[in-house]
């Protein structure tokens, strides 16, 4: 036995829950195991893994929930955890979540688990949505053919979760195991299956069933070709490759057999169905060419401009208490600790408000996309939106977390968890740094009204140009070297549309934003503290900071761009805040001569002022166009701001991914920089 | 009356036709997904929506299935004519 059934706690007995996305396994979790959660990543990969605890009658159950697949081949990393956890973590019992009224579709899983040999009982859920259909399943003849318990439930109106608990409590006692299904390929594969069997019966390790191995082998599964082979050598192996089809027919006829095997137990079972595909006129609507089209245009905008409003409007109301605390920090420890009063009242506090504001859009962003999953339109809306994302390489789903960045970057990082495919997920998670955040817009709408007053429509339309042709290429250089063989192309269900289920959408969604705020916030404050003190120190203010040494020490890059220390500082100052940078090139200009911190001078509200005449006036007197052009481009393709960089750790739980965008957007900003400067010198010089 | 059947992509199917899968071609991990989802040879499925652009929308398994144009040129099914 594995090392893992020791340490497993005397007394506590282990469910694995399993299903299908789309088959209201969350809120069957939710409900089954209360507040009591644990969210956490599955050992060394980048997938959630949730736990929860239940007791019944004096015994603690382990719930684990497994990632929704909808199957157990070596397709996908969700797919590899789910069997492994079966197979080598030995669960007292599994529980399939089974959506009653798409039976053939959601039976499959069930096929698959119940090839494994784990005790397992069938959750038999969204059963209004069944009845609603007009399907009606004779229950017992149901459980009989299928040979494990049922258990038939409504999770979302919380029917059955009493009845699946108590049937998880005598199942887990008696722990039967589960016979192999009726499985009957066709016959050449039936006899193929038998060889294979006999072949490898000796070699399978402990744990996995020969069956089920075997099965497997026919598939040409890639992990289980790979562990045989490990298992037998090389000399043994040869004859198992034989034996093996090398024409996709075995998966096919694997395949068939589970589908079969399905259709059996339906005919058996389903008293009552109709045929005939109903399409509700909302439906048509929202996948309609044309009016899905601005439908989904519509609702995105709607969710994004509401969670801009509320957004601003909390910002504002937070503003007056953020002045007094600065107020009251300095009349308080001012005179005796002014060292720490600077931290509070210049780092501390304005970070804390810059957050608070960023923080409430990105939870509202969440909201509206959980709900609009939630509801079932989310699939219906990527499926509109492929048209146009596949051209650029991503899945359509990629569409709304992509525009969310135009408010706020974290937003987009965060929003990218809709994407199944954890390989097209990081894909859009980097490429989301492409879209300019209002930080960025602002920045550069200021530089180029300075700059370019006559010519200004040009650069905008070049800098549009610019970062289309860059997501081009940089989903183009992900797919041909980190993320080869990625899966591409869509099968994407449209799962039936839903009441929105509140209390699961809550749930979800707060669980998240906290579980964000308190990991990366811990990565978010040291970022902030170091920003504070290298624009403070030695002597208090930015022009002489170590900030300003660190651009003084890459100068001779910089120039390569056309850009002498202190504009590339303002670029270093942009990983603070990209609204940051114009604070910067006022400071540092000379501009703004008020003392202090970096993040302090954010709180006094320097816009007005920087944006006045004579400001830019003063700028355009001292920097040349080659180099404002070099400046705009680089802040364009610079690496997003601190925050976003905690999020895309936080989202990808890899510092390989985290540090290597960071350094894939410090060289493009440089390259683009350094194009932007030598264009700028051909197109600008008098 | 005669009937005609003849073998083409998925793509070329006119949405309301109900078609058999003939075969699906392509690499071993699309395949894998394609069958796992139902998607093999012999299985009936009926084209909800098709544009002749951009993706379709196909009803298998009791479920609604959006398919990628470009897989869907991967499934070859038989279209059958019937000639008066």
């Amino acid at each position: 036995m594995s090392g893992n059934e020791l340490s497993r706690p005397a007394g506590e007995i282990t469910v694995a829950l399993a299903g299908q996305p789309n088959t209201g396994k969350s809120t069957v979790f939710n409900f089954l195991t209360g507040s009591n959660q644990h969210v956490g990543n599955w050992p060394g990969i980048t997938v959630e893994k949730k736990e929860g605890r239940f007791i019944r009658y004096g015994i603690s159950y382990r719930v684990v929930d497994l990632p929704g697949t909808y199957s157990l081949s070596a397709n996908s990393k969700e797919e590899m955890i789910s069997r492994d956890f079966v197979i080598k973590q030995v669960p007292d019992l599994i529980v399939v979540v089974v959506d009653a009224s798409q039976l053939t579709r959601s039976l499959y899983l069930v096929a698959e688990m119940m090839s494994l040999g784990a005790p397992m009982i069938l959750a038999l859920n969204m059963m209004d949505v069944a009845e609603k259909k007009g399907l009606a399943i004779d229950l017992g003849a149901f459980e009989k053919s299928i040979g494990v318990p049922v258990v038939p439930m409504t999770a979302s109106k919380r029917i059955g979760i009493d009845a699946l608990s108590e049937a998880v409590a005598e199942s887990a006692e008696v722990r039967t195991p589960v016979l192999e299904p009726c499985f009957n390929p066709d016959d050449e594969h039936a006899d193929l299956l038998q060889s294979l069997q006999k072949t490898i019966k000796g070699y399978v390790p402990e744990n996995y069933r020969v069956e089920w191995v075997a099965q497997k082998l026919l598939e040409e599964d890639g992990g289980m070709i790979d562990l045989m082979q490990q298992q037998m050598g090389e000399q043994e192996w040869r004859s198992v490759r034989k034996m093996l089809p090398d024409d996709n027919k075995g998966a096919f006829a694997v395949a068939r057999a589970r589908y079969d095997w399905i259709h059996n137990i339906l005919a058996k079972s389903v008293v009552r169905q109709r045929n005939e595909v109903h399409r509700s006129l909302f439906d048509k609507v929202a996948t309609n060419l044309l009016s899905g089209t601005i439908l989904g245009m519509v609702v995105t905008l709607t969710g994004f401009v509401l969670a801009v409003i509320i957004a601003f409007g909390c910002v504002v109301m937070i503003h007056p208490l953020a002045v007094d605390g600065i107020q009251a920090v300095q009349d308080t420890v001012g005179q005796s600790l002014p060292l720490l009063a600077d931290f509070i009242a210049q780092g501390v506090i304005p970070a804390l408000s810059m957050i608070f504001g960023v923080s409430v859009f990105i939870f509202g962003i969440m909201l509206f996309t959980s709900f609009l999953e939630d509801i079932g339109y989310l699939p219906r809306m990527a499926y509109i939106a492929d048209m146009f994302m596949s051209r650029i390489g991503l899945p359509g789903k990629s569409f709304m977390p992509l525009f969310m960045g135009f408010g706020c970057n974290i937003a987009s990082v965060m929003g990218c968890r809709v994407i199944e495919s954890t390989r097209q997920r990081f894909k859009t998670i980097i490429i989301s740094s492409h879209v300019p955040c209002p930080g960025v817009m602002v920045t550069i709408a200021f530089m180029i009204g300075i700059f370019f007053g006559p010519v200004a429509p040009v650069i905008v339309v070049a800098a549009a140009v610019a970062l289309l042709v860059q997501t081009y290429i940089t989903s183009r250089l992900l797919d041909h070297t980190v993320l080869q063989g990625a899966e591409t192309g869509m099968i994407m269900e449209l799962p039936p549309y839903h009441m929105p289920n509140w209390q699961t959408i809550w749930a979800h969604v707060w669980r998240r934003f906290t579980s964000f705020v308190q990991k990366a916030g811990s990565l978010i404050a040291f970022i902030i503290a170091v920003i504070w003190a290298l624009s403070y120190f030695p002597n208090g203010n930015m022009v002489d900071s170590y900030l300003a040494v660190v651009g003084k020490a890459f100068e001779p890059l910089g120039m390569l761009m056309g850009m002498d220390w202190k504009l590339l500082t303002c670029l270093f100052v942009a990983f603070f805040s990209k609204e940051a940078a114009l604070i910067a090139i006022a400071v540092l200009y000379g501009i703004q001569v008020e003392e202090g911190a970096l993040t302090g001078l954010m709180m006094d509200n320097i816009f007005p002022e920087v944006g006045n005449d004579a400001v830019g006036r003063f700028l355009a007197g001292n920097v040349s166009q080659p180099s404002a052009l070099a400046f705009i481009f680089a802040l364009l393709f610079s690496i997003p701001c601190y925050a976003t960089v905690g999020a895309v750790y936080y989202e990808t739980k890899s510092l390989k991914w985290t540090i290597g965008s960071a350094i894939y957007y410090t060289m493009l900003s440089v390259v683009w920089g350094i194009a932007a400067y030598n264009a700028g010198l051909l197109l600008f010089t008098p | 009356m005669k009937v005609v059947s003849e073998d083409i992509s998925l793509d070329r199917i006119r949405p309301g036709s109900r078609t058999v899968i003939q075969s699906i071609s392509g690499d071993k991990k699309f395949v894998r997904r394609a069958a796992g989802r139902g998607f093999t040879p012999e299985a009936a499925l009926l084209v909800i929506q098709n544009f002749g652009i951009g993706p379709l929308i196909v009803f298998l398994c009791d479920s609604q299935v959006a398919l990628g144009r470009g897989e869907a040129k991967k499934i070859i099914v038989r279209r059958q004519h019937e000639w008066e």
